[in-house]
Order: C-alpha cells, then sequence, then structure tokens
C-alpha cells in the first residue's frame, strides 16, 4: 500500500466553533509535504487528531490502515511545537525513555544527531535553551525509523543560522520510504525540500499539488502564492 | 511497557519527595537527640516548641505535597506540555491510568513505610532507654502472640488491605477530576468546574462510604449506632467486626467505577487544545 495518511470527511468542533469542515487528504509514501495555512486555519487540529490527542468528531483516519491508536502511534514520529521532555531529566535520560518506549528508536543515531548539534548528554534539561530542547526533540523524533514524520513548525524557535543545519538534518535522517509532513510558517525556508504542499484554509484542503508544478503552473514561488491565496 | 512506564513515573515521584524524605531525616535526628538526653530535654521548653513547629510543618508540608505532587504529576503528564509525549506513544489509556495509580499508590507505600520504619526505631530507642532489651522483647513477644490469639488476625489484615485500598480510591478520585475538568465536556472555566465536581462527588463518595459502613456494623452488632460511630469507634471494636469485608466490597466498587470512567474519558474525549 502506497498511501500512508488517508484522511476522509474528517469533522471537528471546538464548542459551537467547527474547525475542521470536512477535511480531506491522502498521503503517500516517500513524499515531503508542506502542511500550509495561517493560524487558526485547522493545521494543528489536523495534527493533534492525526497523533491522538484530540478525538475527532466524525470522518476517517487511517494511517497505513490502521484507526488512531497504539498501532498508529507506533509508526508516527511526531514533533510538536511545545517542549514535551521533562525537566527533571537529563539529556541522556531521554534517550534511555525513547529507547524504551519505541522499538524503531535508533539510538546510536540520536547519538550522533545530538553531536552534530553539539549538545552534551549529560546536560540536564532545565538548563537548556528553548532553541536546544528543541533540538532534543528533533534529534528524538528522527531517530526513529517511523512510517510518518509529523514536525510541526521545526525551525520556529530557532536563529536563520540553525535552520539549514536543522532541515539538511531532517532530510538526511528521513528513511526514503516514509513520509514527512512539515506544519510551517516558514515558507520560504522549506518550500524547496516539498515534494507536495497542501494550503488549508476554513477547515478544508484548499490546494494540494505538486510543488514544482505549481510553481511553473502559476510561475510564483510557494511563498508568493501563499501570500496571494491568503491576502497577507 | 506497563513495567518502564510505571519506572519512568516513580523515578518522577521519588525525586520530587526527596526533600520531604530529607526534613523528616532531620526530625528523626531530632527526635533521637532529644530522647538520648532524656528528662532534661524534656524540661527544655524552647526545644519543646522547635520539635513541636517542626513536626507540625513537616506533616502539614508531607499532606500538602503529596497532593500537590500527585495533582501535579497526572495533570503535567497527561494534559499538559509533557501530554504530547506520553499520549503519542505506542499505549492505551488502560496503561496510562494504571502506570500513573500504581505508581502513586507505591510512593505513598514507600512514604508510609519509611515513616512507619522511623517510628518504630524511634519508640524502640526510647523504650530502650527505660528498660533493657529482654524485656522489650518479651513485651513484643506478647503482644503478638495476643494478635494472634485474639483470632481477628484476618479481621485485622482486612483493615490493613482498606487502607490500601482508600489510598487507590483517592488517587483514581482525584485523576477523575482533573480529566473532568480539562475533558472537552466543559470548554470553559475548566477550574471551577473541576473544583465543584471535586466537592460534590467527594462529599458523595465519603458520604456513602461511611453510610455503608454504618449500615453493616450496625447490622453486626445488633443495634443501631450514631452516623458518625463507626469512624469513632474504639480500635479494638472494629477489629472484632466482620463489617471490613463488607467495606471493602464497596471500595472495591468504587475503585472499579473510577477506573472505567477514567479510562472512558482518556479513551473517548482527549482534549489536549
Amino acid at each position: 500500500m502506497d498511501k500512508l495518511l488517508e484522511i476522509k470527511d474528517l469533522h471537528k468542533k471546538y464548542g459551537k466553533k467547527e474547525v475542521l469542515k470536512g477535511f480531506d487528504l491522502t498521503v503517500d509514501k516517500g513524499k515531503i509535504i508542506g502542511l500550509l495555512g495561517p493560524n487558526a486555519s485547522g493545521k494543528s487540529t489536523l495534527i493533534k487528531i492525526i497523533n491522538g490527542l484530540l478525538t475527532k468528531d466524525s470522518g476517517k483516519v487511517l494511517v497505513d490502515g490502521e484507526e488512531i491508536g497504539p498501532a498508529s502511534k507506533a509508526m508516527i514520529s511526531y514533533l510538536p511545537e511545545k517542549t514535551y521532555i521533562s525537566d527533571w531529566m537529563k539529556v541522556s535520560d531521554i534517550l534511555g525513555y525513547f529507547k524504551d518506549m519505541y522499538q524503531d528508536f535508533d539510538f546510536n543515531k540520536a547519538v550522533s544527531m545530538l553531536t552534530d548539534f553539539g549538545i552534551d548528554l549529560d546536560a540536564k534539561v532545565k538548563n537548556l535553551s528553548k532553541g536546544t530542547k528543541e533540538k532534543v526533540q528533533l534529534s528524538l523524533v528522527m531517530s526513529r525509523n517511523a512510517k510518518i514524520y509529523i514536525l510541526d513548525e521545526p525551525i520556529a524557535g530557532v536563529d536563520p543560522a540553525a535552520r539549514e543545519l536543522i532541515l539538511n538534518n531532517i532530510i538526511k535522517n528521513y528513511p526514503v520510504d516514509s513520509c514527512l509532513i512539515i506544519v510551517t510558517h516558514l515558507i520560504t525556508d522549506i518550500e524547496n525540500i516539498c515534494d507536495e504542499v497542501v494550503f488549508v484554509k476554513d477547515g478544508r484542503v484548499y490546494l494540494h499539488d505538486n510543488s514544482d508544478d505549481l510553481r511553473e503552473k502559476h510561475q510564483k514561488s510557494i511563498d508568493q502564492l501563499f501570500r496571494e491565496v491568503y491576502s497577507c | 511497557m506497563l513495567g518502564k512506564l510505571i519506572k519512568y513515573e516513580f523515578k518522577y515521584l521519588f525525586k520530587s519527595y526527596t526533600p520531604i524524605y530529607i526534613a523528616a531525616f532531620f526530625f528523626v535526628l531530632l527526635s533521637f537527640y532529644t530522647i538520648n538526653v532524656g528528662e532534661q530535654a524534656f524540661n527544655n521548653t524552647g526545644l519543646m516548641i522547635v520539635i513541636a513547629i517542626f513536626a507540625t510543618l513537616l506533616f502539614s508540608a508531607t499532606a500538602y505535597l503529596s497532593l500537590h505532587i500527585q495533582y501535579k504529576r497526572y495533570y503535567d503528564g497527561v494534559y499538559g506540555s509533557e501530554g504530547y509525549l506520553l499520549n503519542t506513544l505506542p499505549i492505551n489509556s488502560h496503561q496510562i491510568i494504571l502506570s500513573k495509580t500504581i505508581s502513586f499508590y507505591l510512593i505513598n507505600l514507600v512514604t508510609f513505610i519509611l515513616a512507619f520504619i522511623s517510628f518504630i526505631v524511634l519508640a524502640t530507642t526510647a523504650a530502650l532507654k527505660y528498660m533493657d532489651i529482654t524485656h522489650l522483647l518479651n513485651d513484643l513477644t506478647t503482644f503478638i502472640t495476643t494478635i494472634i490469639d485474639s483470632g481477628y488476625l484476618l479481621n485485622i489484615s482486612g483493615i490493613l488491605i482498606n487502607t490500601q485500598l482508600a489510598v487507590v480510591l483517592w488517587v483514581l478520585f482525584a485523576q477523575l477530576i482533573i480529566n473532568l475538568a480539562n475533558n472537552k465536556l466543559f470548554v470553559k472555566n475548566k477550574l471551577l468546574y473541576g473544583m465543584i465536581f471535586f466537592l460534590v462527588f467527594g462529599i458523595i463518595i465519603l458520604k456513602l462510604q461511611i453510610d455503608i459502613a454504618n449500615y453493616f456494623y450496625s447490622n453486626n452488632i445488633g443495634y443501631e449506632v450514631d452516623k458518625f460511630y463507626y469512624t469513632l469507634h474504639p480500635l479494638s471494636d472494629i477489629i472484632r467486626n466482620s463489617a471490613v469485608w463488607q467495606i471493602m466490597a464497596f471500595d472495591i466498587l468504587v475503585i472499579l467505577l473510577l477506573y472505567f470512567i477514567n479510562n472512558y474519558l482518556i479513551k473517548n474525549h482527549l482534549n489536549l487544545e
């Protein structure tokens, strides 16, 4: 099966406000997808439902044919926008935690990535800066041999100089038979690595196409097209 | 996987409890000093006031911190930023609840055992100050033999189990409050709803526990007792009464009910907005 992620007619409400209004999306293996949209367009809600952090109201979400649950979670490596690593641990403790919890976690790969980022394994998490914590999380997430990688704003909290290093690490470390979904506002930084882009507007897919085709068709960069669609 | 979850959870809790244990250790040292000095120390009003304040602060802080640490850990771990990791692990809702409940129970047990050992050591030290070791061992043997010969060993075991069940029940109840307060059932005023639920359901559970205890206790002794007679009754009478098993059945029933409600809420209504 080439479809790694299949979403059909997904609906979600917060109180009376409908955030997802029949969202449809299919993601094939081997693709890097840019999931783009302004604030409150429904991106985060969608990502949280895929990861089992929110329950859907209706619709279908299948991860490699599995409903959301322990089996689907074992296939997804998720980098949230928030810092989820515990302050009371050392970096080496977190590595141990991931090794214990995920069968597909590559310990050596994580150590290598952390070393590339210049992070001390004996450092206490509470003493790390926000940017360093994000690098630790990214190293952990990209060191799993998952089927789907979902990265929510992976470069938002770091300086422009570190962005290239992070993006290179992402590209270098994701297995070719998996798929990578990147949610970001920093379109210029990621548009060259995306195979496809998805524009989310008002809780629905507004546009889903191959990046090169879009650029050729509109004679614009993805960033310019984004600004046009959302009238920035 | 459950074992690993408990290991990390317990590690965190033990680390958080360390300051309490250190404070308790100093209290034990101070008590040792007082016992060894003997009457001279007991006549020292200043020292006695220090010990009294220390003991009050220690017990209040332990009670408050225990609640705070456990509630905060559950909230942060399931609904706070760490929930983004816990809820995306390849585990089910049962494993989440069991790991939290078992580790919370274990830390309570460890704290109780440490407190109990400290008490025994201090009591023995104090006893040895005024009697020799042979006399003390004879008294202890007589005490244990009396309990065994009383025929109520089973009831005593039942009471001990009930105290442990009560810990589990209130851990699960606290989890229920946090689950309800953070559930999508309530979009606004989560804290307020949480407090209301805590008060309402807390009172209901307590009332039921007392009523049921009173009901079985009255039936077993064959005459009516006051509403709070059971809770105020001498321990020796409670030990002789087999109501302990009915109370245990009620506690187990409430534990199961709380467990399944918690599981339903986490499984079907998890809401990390």
